[in-house]
């Protein structure tokens, strides 16, 4: 298990180290499913050693393959999917806005998240009691602007609040299959403007907006078996991707593009409705 | 058109590149209602947001009820949730600061959960609301007296334009 924690100038070391990408990762220490909040939690119990080797699979390709950095968020017994970093909080600069989880099993892990940014010098926001926002697992960063999901865990009035605490556009877009209840299972943004996406998670008006957005040539459109294997949820750091085994088809395509390919067995993750994308989050 | 089937609704956001507002409106027309957009606001540069209010009106109050909770996802507000605001005059022939002056187009006025047609036409008056008979009249400035009820502010005011005795009106909101 990897080892160190984060130490009180994370923040102040992160600006000065530009070397390299920074990713927040948190160890499945109390992994587990031990409620459903999503269609995919319903797949039985899952193998914690089998978890924990999976997660440090992926620790190392993020580390010793992509050449990023990762810093710890320490984890708390009693929340199981902590481990699940992505939508902790979505992080432009050195603002991190924190989530407001829609369900109340996930509710108690926003101190943890925000005591975490806080100490690492980050100016963090919060969002008011009434409005959910389920953090960079709803708002992933394309160019210039954010697409972000709402009506499945996130409400689009937040949306609002990315805009005025970062000044980024916000494209929002209508989540429609509760397969796909986060727009990081959908979509993810690729380095050199690569566009990686399940179209059919999105109504003929999110479709438009991403053909109205996303050069055709820049578009990977994924197939409904590669979608259900997770493939959108892909680590990208420069040219390499890291998603879930079995989308042979896809790293194909994105090999012939100029990127490395990882393919790891991160099964017990999918039994949550994560993958390697959601045990991650790009903080610098 | 009963006046209770009426209402107005805003959005904002990025709702033209999002095509939020265009599914939106596609929304109120599935579902049979008519529509008027009444004030467009739209952000100059990428990262200002636009904001609409639309005026909603059907037949039927219960599909209006429908819709609403329908939109609701989409970060439609209901605007009409307010009722006129009122305040009294300081003293014969002065109204208040913010009093609403009154154009030509028949107006109503919304008080106490019911809308209140304006009797008399006119330019450069005042609303004047009584509550006792809950009827409200249009009033030279200089004629009002010391506590008449006048309606200040924009809220609860609904504008009906006069389209001709063969069409039928269609609300603007204010």
């Amino acid at each position: 298990m990897p080892n160190p924690l984060p130490d009180s100038c994370v923040m102040k070391s992160l600006l000065q180290d530009k070397s390299k990408p920074h990713i927040l990762m948190s160890p499945p220490d109390y992994f587990t499913v031990a409620y459903a909040i999503n269609p995919w939690m319903t797949q039985g119990a899952v193998d914690v050693d089998l978890a924990k080797k999976q997660w440090e699979n992926l620790y190392h390709a993020i580390t010793q393959k992509a050449g990023a950095q990762v810093h710890l968020m320490p984890p708390v017994d009693g929340l199981p999917d902590l481990v699940f970093t992505a939508n902790a909080a979505f992080v432009y600069k050195d603002t991190a806005i924190i989530a407001h989880y829609k369900y109340p099993e996930r509710q108690p892990e926003e101190p943890f998240c925000e005591k975490w940014f806080n100490e690492n010098g980050y100016r963090t926001v919060t969002m008011p009691e009434d409005l959910f926002f389920e953090g960079a697992g709803d708002a992933l960063i394309w160019k210039d602007r954010v697409f972000a999901g709402y009506k499945t865990r996130t409400d689009i009035l937040s949306h609002h609040i990315i805009t005025k605490e970062t000044g980024l556009p916000v494209l929002s877009m209508e989540l429609i299959d509760s397969r796909f209840y986060h727009i990081d299972v959908c979509i993810c943004p690729l380095y050199n403007d690569y566009f990686l996406y399940y179209p059919e998670a999105f109504d003929e008006y999110g479709k438009r907006v991403i053909e109205a957005n996303i050069p055709v040539e820049k578009r990977i459109p994924v197939t409904a078996e590669e979608a259900s294997r997770f493939a959108c949820n892909t680590v990208n750091i420069n040219n390499t991707v890291i998603f879930n085994q079995g989308s042979h088809r896809l790293a194909g395509v994105l090999e012939e593009k100029g990127f490395q390919v990882i393919q790891l067995d991160l099964s017990e993750y999918l039994k949550s409705g994560g993958s390697a994308k959601c045990l991650t989050l790009r903080i610098a | 058109m009963p006046s209770s089937n009426f209402t107005i609704i805003e959005l904002s956001g990025h709702i033209i590149d999002s095509l939020t507002l265009a599914k939106v409106i596609d929304k109120i027309q599935a579902a049979g209602c008519e529509y008027q957009i009444n004030d467009l606001q739209i952000g100059q540069k990428k990262n200002d947001i636009s904001t609409a209010q639309i005026s909603v009106w059907t037949e039927d109050q219960p599909l209006l009820t429908t819709l609403l909770e329908e939109l609701k996802p989409y970060g439609v507000k209901t605007l009409m949730d307010h009722a006129v605001d009122l305040e009294p005059c300081p003293k014969d022939g002065v109204v208040p600061e913010n009093a609403y002056i009154r154009l030509n187009p028949p107006t109503e006025i919304l008080y106490q959960d019911q809308w209140l047609p304006v009797e008399r036409q006119g330019i450069d008056l005042v609303i004047v609301l009584d509550p006792k008979t809950k009827s409200a009249h249009l009033q030279k400035t200089k004629e009002v007296k010391q506590g008449n009820l006048v309606v200040v502010g924009d809220n609860g005011i609904k504008i009906l334009p006069t389209l001709g005795e063969n069409v039928h009106a269609q609300p603007v909101a204010r």
